[in-house]
C-alpha cells in the first residue's frame, strides 16, 4: 500500500503504485492530462508523487518507445516547414516537459546513435546539456571541464554591450565597448536575435609565439597599430548622483554655485565649469577636482556662539567632484525629483579607455591573461602575405590547461575569415575539426593552421611555424586605470594617525603583522622602525611622575599639570596610536609611568 | 662535550642526528696559524660561538620557517582507515597538539622494545602483548540489569569471552573485593548492592563505575599489535600510553621503550626525554607529509618549551602568557587581564622584546637593533679631527 501526494498534499492510498503511474503517463502522453503534468514512484518512501503546481522546472525531451524516438525524419522536416508546430509535437505525445522529480525516473540518451532499448527519452539537442552560458562557448566538448567553467567566469566579466539603452542610463560603473562584432566561430545559440544586440567581443589575428618575454605568465602582446585603429576601445560611464535634500526647520541644501563666503569654498577654478543652474553642463571635459554639481548644505550644528551673530547663518559646502585619478567628458545630466519632492541630480562623465598595459583580455575557452607589452606594428612578427597579428598568446598556456576548445577556435577562426563565413562551433554537433582543416586546405593554407613567420625586428624567418589565426578575444572588465592607485603622503585617520586605508581614500599599503616579523627576521631594526614611522609623534613627559605634560614648543618650555612648573619635561618619540593607549589607559584607571632612560 | 650529548636522540629513534664537528677547513686553518699543537677546545669555543650571529631573530626565523610548511600542511592531511594498523594524529593537528603541550593527545601510542631474550620469539612476545592489553569488566559482560526497587546493579558475565581472555569468575571476585563496593558473584552474574542509592541516576553512575574496573592488563592500553623488525625482533605497538607501568615490566627493554605523549614521558623519564620527544615528533609528523624543515628550528622551540623544567605549550596557557613584558602579553591575547594585573602588581615593562618597542615605535633589540654603539666624544677619533681643525 503505497500514499499518494498530490502538489505535496496526501491524498490517497493505491495498491499498485507502478501502474498508477505508467497509467498517468500514457493519459498524459494522450493529451487526456495536461502536460505540464508530472508523476514520479519514489521508491525509498513507497509514495506516488504528482506534481501540477507552477514554479517547477520544465525540460522538454523527446520521447522514446523501444529504442525507438518518437519524433521522426517526417516530424523534423514538417516542423521545418511549417505545417506542424511545436505544440503539435507536445499533443502527440511526441515531446513531453520533465520536472526534477520525474526526471529521476528517466533513462535519457544524448543523441539517436547511442539509444538502446532501455532508454526512456532522449534529448533535442545535445546542446540542452548545458546552460545558456556555456552554450554560447565554442567547441567546449572538447575542452576540461574546469577550463570551461573558467570560460564562463570570464565571459562573464567581459565588456560588451550589456543595453541597448545605456546612453540615458545611470548605472554604476558601466562599461561599453566600441565596435563590438558577432563572432566568426558561432554556436547555435547566437542564433537568438537578442545575442546579436548585445555582442561582446572582437575578432582578432591571433598568433601562438612567445615573443620577447612579454607574454610570459599568461601575459599577452598587443598590437599597438591596432589599439590606434580602434582595437577593444571602451567607454567607462561613471555617474555622481546627488540629492537637494530637506531638513527639520524648513532649511534645505541648495544646488547652485557656492558663494565666496561658504565655508570649505573651493578655488574658483574648481567651479569653472558650472552653469547658472551650478550643474556642470554637458559635454565639457572635466578633470579630478573640477565640481560637476554645486552645493550647500546649512550647517549641521547650530553653534551657540552664532545665535548672538547677526546676519545669515554660514553655509556648508558640499559639492561633488569628479573623483581623484579619474577624468573624462560630461555625457550627459539627469534631472528629476525624489518621491519626497527633493530635486535630484546626476551627471554622467564618460571617460575614454584605450587599452593599455595592464588590462585584462580572454578568449572564450578559459585563456585569461594581462597586456604585457603595447608592441608596434613594425615589430610584430609578420607572415609571408603581411600579416601581423593583433595580439600574440603564449604557447606556454596550453599544455598544462589542455584547453583545446582554444586550438579549434583559432582554426575554425581562420576558416571562416578565409571563406568569408560563419563558423559552427556548437558542442556536439559543430563542424569537425577534420572538415575544417580540410577547408583550410583547399584556401590554400597548411591544414594544422601553422604558417611561416618572420620576426619583425630583424626580419629572420622564424625556425619553427607559428600557430596563426582568427578569433574571438573578449576585453574583461578590469581595467588598470580604475586600479592604479599610489601614495607618497596623503590623508591620515583623526584618531590614529595612521594612514587610510582603501584606494578611494587615497590610502597605504599596510605593513602587516608578518610582513613586520620578515623585517625582524632578517634583523633590519631601523629600517623596520623607519616603516612605522608614518604616526610618529613627539610627546612630552614630566620626568616626575611619567605623565604625558604641557609643552610650548616654540618657547621650549612646559609644566606639568601634576608637579607644576618646576618638573623637567622630556620629550620623547612614540607613536600616535601608542600615545592613545596610554590615554585609554589613564580613562579606566592604570597609571601608565613611563620612566625616562638615558638617551642613547 | 656535554653540550653536544644533548644534541644527540635516543639510539634506537634516531634516524635524527645533528653533526656538531668542526668542518674540516677550519681546523687545518687553525692549525696552520697556532700550529699542530694548538688546542681544539679553543677552536671548538670559537666555533660554537660564531654558529649565529648576535642579535639574529632565532625565534622569528624558526616561526617561520615551521610556519610557512605548517600552512600546506592543513591541505594534505590525509586518513587512512584501518582495522590492523593503528591510527595516529597526523599533520597539523598532532603538531598543535605538540605545540600546545596538551595533557590528553588524542592518539597516545607506544613502542614497547623488549629484552633480547623475549624479543625474538613470537610467542613470547604476543603473550606478553596479551598481558598488557587492559581488560574492564565492561568487556566481558554481556548484558547487565539496573534495579532501583533492590538497589542494585547486575551483570551478567559472558562466559566465552572470560575463557578467551583467560579469565575466571575467581580473578573477577578478588578484584572487585579489593574495591569498597557491596559485591559478590552469583553464577555468572555480579551483583552489587548499594543501600545508599535512591535515584536511578545514581545507579547508572555505580554501573559506569564498575564497568571501568579493570580486571587485568595495564590501564589505558588499549591494544596492542606485534611488529617483526629486519632482524626478525619483535616489538610491540600499543594504542593508549601508559609508560609508567609498562618500564615496570622486567621483559621490558627500558631503554627503548618510549610513548608519543610528550607530558607522560616527561612526567615519568624526565624533561630531557620530554624535549627529544618533541623534536623527534615534530620531525617526523613533517617529515612524513614531505616537509623539509631544519632540525635546528625544532631544537629551538623544543629547548623553549622545556627551558623551565616542566613541558609548556606554546600560548595564551604556556610560553607566550609568561612572557615578562607586559604590552608583549597584552598584545597577544586577552588584553584587559594583563593590563589590570600589571596595574595591581606594579608591574614595569622594561621595553626590552619586540611586540612592545613595536607598538611605540621604538627601534626593536634585534638585529642592528641589538647594538647600541655609543662614541666617546674624547675618543681617539675625534681627538684627531679636533688636531686637524685646530691645525687649520
Amino acid at each position: 500500500m503505497s500514499f499518494v501526494f498530490l502538489n505535496g498534499v496526501l491524498s490517497g492510498q493505491i495498491e499498485e503504485p507502478r501502474k498508477l503511474v505508467k497509467n498517468l503517463i500514457t493519459d498524459r502522453r494522450s493529451g487526456k492530462l495536461p502536460s505540464s503534468l508530472n508523476v514520479r514512484y519514489r521508491k525509498e518512501t513507497d509514495t506516488v508523487v504528482i506534481n501540477t503546481d507552477g514554479g517547477r522546472l520544465v525540460r522538454a525531451l523527446i520521447v522514446v518507445k523501444n529504442g525507438k524516438p518518437m519524433v521522426t525524419k517526417e516530424d523534423v522536416s514538417l516542423l521545418s516547414d511549417g505545417h506542424i508546430t511545436w505544440g503539435d509535437l507536445v499533443k502527440d505525445g511526441k515531446i513531453e516537459y520533465l520536472d526534477a522529480d520525474e526526471e529521476e525516473d528517466a533513462y535519457v540518451a544524448l543523441s539517436e546513435e547511442e539509444l538502446t532499448a532501455e532508454h526512456t527519452h532522449m534529448e533535442i539537442t545535445p546542446l540542452s546539456i548545458f546552460g545558456t552560458q556555456v552554450a554560447m562557448l565554442p567547441f567546449v566538448n572538447h575542452s576540461n571541464a574546469h577550463r570551461n567553467v573558467t570560460a564562463v567566469k570570464s565571459v562573464q566579466q567581459g565588456v560588451g554591450i550589456y543595453s541597448n539603452n545605456y546612453l540615458i542610463r545611470m548605472d554604476n560603473d558601466s562599461m561599453v565597448a566600441v565596435d563590438q562584432q558577432v563572432p566568426i566561430v558561432k554556436t547555435k545559440m547566437y542564433d537568438d536575435p537578442a545575442f546579436n544586440s548585445h555582442v561582446f567581443g572582437q575578432n582578432i589575428v591571433v598568433a601562438v609565439v612567445s615573443y620577447l618575454g612579454y607574454n610570459m605568465d599568461d601575459a599577452v602582446i598587443i598590437n599597438k597599430a591596432s589599439v590606434d585603429r580602434g582595437l577593444f576601445r571602451s567607454m567607462f560611464f561613471r555617474p555622481y548622483k546627488i540629492e537637494e535634500t530637506r531638513y527639520i526647520g524648513g532649511q534645505s541644501d541648495k544646488i547652485i554655485i557656492p558663494d565666496k563666503d561658504v565655508i570649505g569654498y573651493r578655488s574658483e577654478d574648481a567651479y569653472q565649469f558650472l552653469d547658472e543652474d551650478g550643474i556642470v553642463f554637458p559635454s565639457v571635459e572635466v578633470d579630478s577636482g573640477d565640481v560637476l554639481i554645486g552645493r550647500v548644505s546649512p550647517p549641521r550644528f547650530i553653534s551657540s556662539i552664532d545665535k548672538f551673530r547677526l546676519g545669515v547663518q554660514k553655509q556648508i559646502e558640499t559639492s561633488v567632484e569628479c573623483r581623484t585619478g579619474e577624468s573624462g567628458t560630461v555625457d550627459n545630466v539627469f534631472l528629476t525629483s525624489t518621491f519626497d519632492g527633493n530635486k535630484y541630480v546626476s551627471v554622467k562623465v564618460r571617460q575614454d579607455r584605450r587599452v593599455e598595459i595592464g588590462d585584462k583580455f580572454g578568449s572564450r575557452s578559459g585563456q585569461k591573461g594581462v597586456v604585457g607589452m603595447l608592441l608596434n606594428e613594425e615589430d610584430m612578427p609578420f607572415t609571408y602575405s603581411g600579416i601581423t597579428p593583433d595580439l600574440i598568446f603564449s604557447p606556454y598556456s596550453l599544455p598544462s590547461r589542455m584547453s583545446m576548445s582554444y586550438l579549434l577556435e583559432l582554426i575554425a577562426g581562420k576558416v571562416g575569415a578565409l571563406g568569408g563565413r560563419h563558423v559552427d562551433g556548437t558542442p556536439f554537433t559543430g563542424e569537425s575539426e577534420e572538415e575544417l582543416r580540410n577547408e583550410l586546405k583547399s584556401y590554400g593554407f597548411r591544414e594544422n593552421g601553422v604558417e611561416t613567420m618572420y620576426n619583425g625586428i630583424t626580419g629572420e624567418e622564424m625556425k619553427v611555424r607559428i600557430f596563426v589565426g582568427d578569433m574571438m578575444y573578449i576585453r574583461l572588465k578590469h581595467f588598470v586605470a580604475n586600479k592604479i592607485q599610489w601614495r607618497s603622503r596623503g590623508p591620515i585617520q583623526l584618531l590614529t594617525r595612521q594612514p587610510t586605508e582603501g584606494k578611494s581614500k587615497s590610502g597605504g599599503l599596510r605593513l602587516g603583522e608578518m610582513e613586520k616579523d620578515c623585517f625582524v627576521a632578517y634583523g633590519a631594526a631601523l629600517a623596520l622602525k623607519e616603516r612605522f614611522d608614518s604616526d610618529k609623534i613627539s610627546i612630552p613627559v614630566c620626568s616626575k611622575c611619567g605623565l604625558t605634560a604641557v609643552y610650548n614648543v616654540r618657547k621650549k618650555t612646559g609644566y606639568c599639570q601634576i608637579d607644576g612648573e618646576d618638573a623637567p619635561i622630556k620629550l620623547i618619540e612614540v607613536s600616535a596610536s601608542f600615545k592613545i593607549l596610554l590615554d585609554e589607559l589613564k580613562a579606566v584607571g592604570i597609571y601608565p609611568k613611563i620612566l625616562l632612560g638615558k638617551k642613547v | 662535550m656535554e653540550r653536544m650529548a644533548l644534541m644527540y636522540l635516543p639510539a634506537t629513534r634516531g634516524n635524527l642526528r645533528f653533526n656538531m664537528e668542526i668542518p674540516e677547513k677550519y681546523v687545518k686553518a687553525y692549525k696552520d696559524k697556532y700550529g699542530e699543537k694548538a688546542d681544539i677546545e679553543e677552536l671548538r669555543k670559537l666555533y660554537e660561538h660564531s654558529l649565529i650571529t648576535p642579535g639574529e631573530a632565532v625565534g622569528v626565523i624558526a616561526a617561520q620557517s615551521i610556519g610557512e610548511a605548517s600552512t600546506q600542511l592543513t591541505l594534505r592531511t590525509k586518513h587512512a582507515a584501518g582495522l590492523t594498523v593503528i591510527n595516529t594524529t597526523s599533520g597539523l593537528p598532532r603538531l598543535v597538539e605538540i605545540f600546545d603541550a596538551k595533557k590528553e593527545i588524542s592518539t597516545p601510542v607506544m613502542e614497547i622494545y623488549l629484552k633480547p631474550e623475549y624479543a625474538k620469539s613470537k610467542q613470547k612476545v604476543s603473550d606478553i602483548a596479551s598481558r598488557i592489553i587492559e581488560i574492564k569488566i565492561g568487556d566481558i559482560i554481556s548484558s547487565y540489569d539496573i534495579s532501583i526497587r533492590k538497589k542494585s546493579v547486575e551483570l551478567v558475565i559472558d562466559k566465552d569471552t572470560i575463557k578467551q581472555y583467560g579469565l575466571s569468575t575467581k580473578v573477577i571476585e578478588s578484584k572487585l573485593g579489593k574495591t569498597k563496593l557491596n559485591a559478590h558473584i552469583n553464577d555468572d552474574k555480579i551483583i552489587i548492592i548499594d543501600k545508599t542509592v535512591d535515584s536511578v541516576k545514581k545507579l547508572i553512575k555505580l554501573h559506569n563505575k564498575v564497568v571501568d574496573i579493570t580486571l587485568s592488563g595495564i590501564p589505558r592500553v588499549s591494544r596492542a599489535i606485534l611488529t617483526r623488525d629486519k632482524d626478525d625482533t619483535f616489538w610491540i605497538k600499543t594504542m593508549g600510553s601508559n609508560v609508567e607501568e609498562i618500564l615496570k615490566l622486567d621483559e621490558v627493554d627500558q631503554t627503548r621503550t618510549i610513548s608519543n605523549d610528550v607530558v607522560e614521558v616527561s612526567n615519568v623519564l624526565g624533561i630531557e626525554a620530554a624535549r627529544n620527544l618533541i623534536i623527534d615528533e615534530v620531525y617526523n609528523t613533517l617529515q612524513n607529509v614531505g616537509l623539509n624543515v631544519d632540525l635546528r628550528h625544532i631544537f629551538l622551540i623544543a629547548d623553549a618549551m622545556c627551558v623551565d623544567g616542566t613541558v609548556r605549550g606554546i600560548g595564551r596557557y604556556g610560553l607566550s602568557g609568561e612572557t615578562e613584558s607586559v604590552f608583549a602579553r597584552a598584545s597577544f591575547e586577552i588584553p584587559l587581564k594583563h593590563l589590570i594585573e600589571a596595574s595591581l602588581y606594579h608591574e614595569v615593562d622594561e621595553f626590552s622584546f619586540v611586540a612592545n618597542n613595536i607598538m611605540s615605535n621604538q627601534v626593536i633589540p634585534i638585529g642592528t637593533g641589538a647594538i647600541k654603539l655609543v662614541v666617546n666624544e674624547n675618543g681617539r677619533e675625534n681627538k684627531e679631527k679636533d688636531a686637524r681643525e685646530n691645525k687649520e
